[in-house]
């Protein structure tokens, strides 16, 4: 009887495994199919550096819609990061226990929240804002940053606090015995020791960045032009999926595959760039040691 | 020495400013939405259908719909995910496979959701012919939770001692018991967190939602009915502006679930935690 | 070792517990699924604009139908076409005529609407000419200061590619200029309006009769020194208008075919002409002469029986009943039941047919005795009623001509082209009465 058990669940294990893979390429497998017949077609650099995007008149250029993606994912870095390492500072170091037993649930729930409600949040207070004081028409790039930048929040002070909370009592103990203050030891000692895990967050908080769809719908206001500045509205990668896949049939169809084939290659490249940067800082430490 | 002090000082304010500005960005978005929509949650809100677009009735469809689309979802995705990292885990060695399979999980737990939601719409609605309902909606979610729920789950599994599985091989515990009684109630607690993770995705999704469930505004009389979540519905009233008042309400519905879910994750790890220091 | 033991026994329970939570969870999951039947329902999505209208017409029709469920919506126009032509959609939606490439898909025009241009309240321009519109719109004027308006940027809000309006827009407005791509796109009526009512600064194109419907209001300009209202559409003289179509794979049948007929039919269009749409030719059911039309498929034995049972449902109503059903040939051929109940109802049922192949489709007319008698939703009025196609040699008797008696007041009311069934569920409905 043990060993039907035996059998049976490690043949269970196999069959949900199998299954699972089987979905995974399955999806991999249909967006290739989908979107690389547009790409061959229409051709790599064409696709990927072409100015125009009017699918119908079979113009097929998705360089907008990059720019604004990186635009947008550089803004809210530059907004998220310095805020969201110097929070995860907070924590790990100058709060008081109190304080950090309700700033870190809060940080979780901040990260639990729609995004529409972000979206909506900063369509009503981001975007009059900017068009009352900066001009434009309010929805652009830089709204787009500013919540962005808030959503990724989370994701950066939840990793970057860990990877300073991993870090061996001993460097700060070691640094404050050689007359450090509180805030060198971080800067010179911490921080660096962190480094890895910090820029895993980053990395990870970008990611995040470039696949948001929601709230960037509500706060770019979706120009298929380049931008010309920060106050220009804008379509990010994922905007124009959402918005268009609606109704998108052939090779428009196929063509928004394909941005969904470049945005895959992008978080690729991004999870293994955090990869390797976490697994050198492993090694690190084991030769410390 | 003095430039020190004065630099610590300096750093000191700043991040305590940072810490302070998250802080009120945090309380600018949930007291806002908290303060316009709590009044708005009366019985009547929670338990009538919307009538008239939105603009009158309640929500109650809605949160039906969210929940079933949710619990599905989950449920297709839980054993599968699970069973997945546990297979990778424990019976297979570490080899090219595994290797593949592990960074197709990472990777495809990243793509934007929007990707999945068009492979979902495509796929689920438009090649088998499903339609919009709860059921392409879940099977397009469980799809995209699959690979983080692998992921967490295989992370937590590996996380357990080895000396847990060491132990019960000694004590003559086959691989099954093994698995059953060491590993996964040690593992029990990351896993917990992966679906806890997922769960809040699936309530989130805007998009995806909208274009394999549908938006129709009755109650999901089964699986193959189209439904409306909270999430669309509130993405649908505030940019239309249709009923700010009820979108507000759907609004704090929302945070005040997510809310919850954080805090049953969070009493329920605790229990975890608590009975093993308790040793 | 001991406490190891323990634990492990703990943590036994704990996975029994969670073992069979998840079988409970697959077991619901299972239970619902077979509760999964292909519904009675008809899918119907596409155009944002024609959207509110198809759910004001769905919540009417489910008044009359409760078994049947109508799922609305939107996506856009060319959305809803392909959805229809794929089949995801038994209706298609759409604010814009079918292209060439979708000529072979099965179209009807349920309404007309206006496109209207909006600006701010606020915005002092309240007059543009169409091809000052152009202009703007392709980006050739930019301040508002060339309009005739204050010296600020002009926000141009615009729809995405695959809607009906800006289709319909592109065609009678832009020509053979493009709008700009550096116009902001919205995907939906409302979420124009929405963004237009907040800035001063902004234009965009909606949907006429969404002008009046939102929050916060909006000024639709003057096209030409016409006024951007449905009577314009009406005469003439306002020319930005398109069509609204239901576009199906093939002629629909069933549920959806019934729905598309409520569309069409008096009370649809009543409804949508209060809405702020344009109908077809005849917007107000006048009283008419029904004539016979003739239907050879019709089960007509079965609507007999059914009439025979319907009878016993008013029974209990009524103090004196009389039924007579006059038979042809063995067959039932006209059943006419009567009835008085205390005070002033009184109502007659009544079916017929004509002889032979070329059977005539029923009428059913329930005379209204009461101040004066409110015509219910969805039937009209008839004065008369040709009874001349009737077989002459039929021994009927009815003597029709004596109704309305005098000193009483009577109306007659008819379901013309619909089923029985949904004739009397109305008339049940309106009546009290539960099957």
């Amino acid at each position: 009887m043990k060993k039907f058990r035996e059998k049976l669940s490690g043949r269970i294990f196999l069959a949900l495994a199998i299954s699972s893979v089987a979905a995974l390429a399955l999806i991999t497998v249909f967006i290739l199919v989908q979107g690389l017949p547009i790409i061959k077609s229409v051709g790599l650099i064409d696709f990927v550096f072409g100015m125009t995007w009017a699918p119908t008149q079979g113009e097929f250029g998705i360089f907008p819609m990059i720019v604004g993606s990186v635009a947008v994912t550089l803004g809210a870095a530059i907004v998220g990061v310095p805020v969201g390492v110097c929070c995860a500072i907070f924590l790990a170091e100058f709060a008081p226990a109190a304080l950090r037993n309700v700033f870190r649930p809060a940080i979780q729930l901040l990260a639990g929240i729609p995004s529409v409600v972000y979206g909506f949040w900063g369509l009503l207070f981001v975007v009059p804002l900017i068009r009352d004081y900066l001009g434009g028409p309010g929805l652009s790039i830089l709204a787009g940053s500013i919540i962005l930048g808030i959503m990724i929040l989370p994701t950066i002070i939840s990793i970057a606090e860990v990877s300073l909370l991993a870090l061996p009592r001993q460097y700060k103990e070691g640094a404050l015995a050689l007359g450090m203050t509180h805030w060198q030891a971080i800067k010179s000692v911490l921080l660096p020791a962190a480094k890895s895990g910090i820029v895993a967050a980053v990395i990870l908080g970008i990611g995040r960045a470039i696949g948001e769809t929601m709230a960037v719908i509500m706060v770019l206001g979706n120009a298929v032009a380049l931008p010309g500045s920060i106050l220009d509205p804008v379509r990010t990668l994922t905007t124009n999926i959402g918005i268009e896949m609606g109704y998108a049939a052939g090779e428009h169809q196929q063509a928004l595959f394909a941005t969904g084939i470049v945005l895959f290659v992008v978080i690729m490249l991004l999870n293994s760039t955090a990869q390797y940067i976490t697994r050198g800082n492993k090694v690190n430490r084991g030769k410390k040691k | 020495m003095k430039q020190a002090h004065f630099r610590e000082k300096i750093a000191r304010v700043v991040i305590w400013a940072a810490a302070l500005l998250v802080m009120a960005v945090l309380g600018a978005v949930v007291v806002y939405i908290l303060y316009k929509g709590l009044p708005m949650l009366s019985w009547e809100f929670l338990t009538q259908i919307p009538r008239d677009m939105g603009r009158a009735g309640g929500i109650s469809s809605t949160i039906v719909g969210t929940l079933l689309l949710t619990l599905v979802a989950v449920a297709i995705a839980i054993p599968f995910g699970i069973g997945t990292a546990f297979y990778l885990a424990e019976y297979t060695r570490e080899n090219i496979v595994t290797r593949i399979i592990r960074f197709s999980a990472e990777s495809l737990a990243g793509i934007p959701s929007i990707v999945y939601g068009l492979f979902g719409f495509i796929f689920f609605v438009i090649m088998l012919k499903l339609r919009w309902n709860i059921l392409s909606g879940a099977l397009t979610m469980a799809f995209m939770i699959l690979p983080t729920m692998i992921r967490t789950a295989e992370e937590a599994i590996r996380a357990v001692p080895q000396s847990y599985r060491e132990v019960s091989f000694s004590l003559g515990g086959t691989k099954w018991q093994t698995i059953a009684r060491a590993v996964f109630p040690s593992a029990l607690r990351g896993i917990a967190n992966g679906v806890i993770l997922s769960v809040g995705r699936c309530i989130a999704e805007t998009a995806a939602v909208m274009l394999t469930a549908g938006s129709a505004l009755r109650m999901p009389a089964s699986l193959l009915s189209p439904t409306r979540t909270m999430a669309v519905h509130f993405y649908m009233l505030a940019t239309e502006g249709i009923s700010m008042p009820n979108a507000y309400g759907t609004a704090a519905l929302l945070v005040i679930l997510i809310f919850l879910i954080n805090v049953v994750a969070n009493m329920l790890v605790n229990r975890f935690v608590g009975k093993k220091e308790s040793r | 070792m001991r406490n190891k033991n323990a634990e492990c026994r703990n943590k036994n329970a704990k996975c029994r517990n969670i073992k069979f939570f998840f079988m409970a969870l697959l077991m619901l999951s299972a239970l619902f699924l077979s509760g999964c039947r292909p519904e009675h329902s008809v899918v119907i999505a596409g155009s944002t604009s024609v959207l509110p209208y198809a759910e004001i017409l769905a919540e009417a029709y489910a008044h009359l139908h409760a078994a049947d469920e109508i799922d609305v919506q939107g996506g856009g126009s060319s959305a809803g076409i392909t959805a229809a032509e794929s089949g995801a959609a038994d209706i298609g939606m759409s604010s814009r005529s079918l292209k060439e490439s979708e000529k072979h898909l099965w179209s009807i025009e349920i309404a007309k609407d206006g496109l209207a241009v909006i600006v701010h309240p606020g915005n002092p321009v309240a007059d543009l000419t169409l091809e000052q519109v152009r202009a703007v719109f392709a980006r050739e004027i930019t301040s508002w200061s060339q309009v005739g308006g204050a010296d600020y940027d002009i926000n141009v809000i615009a729809r995405e590619e695959g809607s009906g309006s800006r289709s319909a827009f592109e065609d009678l407005v832009m020509g053979e200029s493009k709008i700009s791509p550096r116009a902001i796109v919205q995907a939906s009526n409302g979420a124009v309006r929405q963004l237009v009512s907040g800035d001063k600064n902004a234009i965009g194109f909606i949907s006429l009769g969404l002008v009046e419907e939102g929050e916060k209001p909006v000024k639709a300009l003057r096209l030409g020194g016409v006024e951007a209202a449905r009577e314009n559409v009406v005469n003439g003289t306002y020319s930005l208008f398109r069509p609204f179509l239901f576009v199906c794979a093939r002629e629909p049948e069933g549920d959806a075919m019934a729905f598309v007929e409520f569309a069409l039919s008096p009370e649809g269009r009543r409804i949508l002409e209060a809405e702020g749409l344009v109908t077809g030719p005849s917007t107000t059911p006048e009283p008419t002469t029904v004539p016979f039309i003739t239907d050879p498929n019709f089960d007509y034995i079965g609507l007999f029986k059914r009439l025979e049972g319907v009878w016993n449902v008013i029974r209990p109503y009524a103090d004196n009943e009389y039924n007579y059903f006059f038979y042809r040939n063995g067959e039932p051929n006209l059943f006419v039941g009567y009835y008085e109940s205390e005070g002033s109802d009184f109502g007659t049922l009544i079916g017929g047919r004509s002889k032979g192949e070329n059977t005539a489709q029923l009428i059913f007319m329930i005379p209204a005795v009461s101040e004066e008698p409110e015509r219910p939703p969805g039937w009209i009025e008839i004065v008369s009623v040709d009874f001349n196609s009737l077989d002459s040699d039929n021994e009927i008797g009815i003597q029709f001509e004596n109704y309305p008696r005098e000193g009483e007041n009577w109306r007659t009311f008819a379901y013309a082209g619909a089923t029985f069934e949904e004739a009397w569920d109305v008339y049940a409905n309106a009546r009290g009465y539960t099957n």
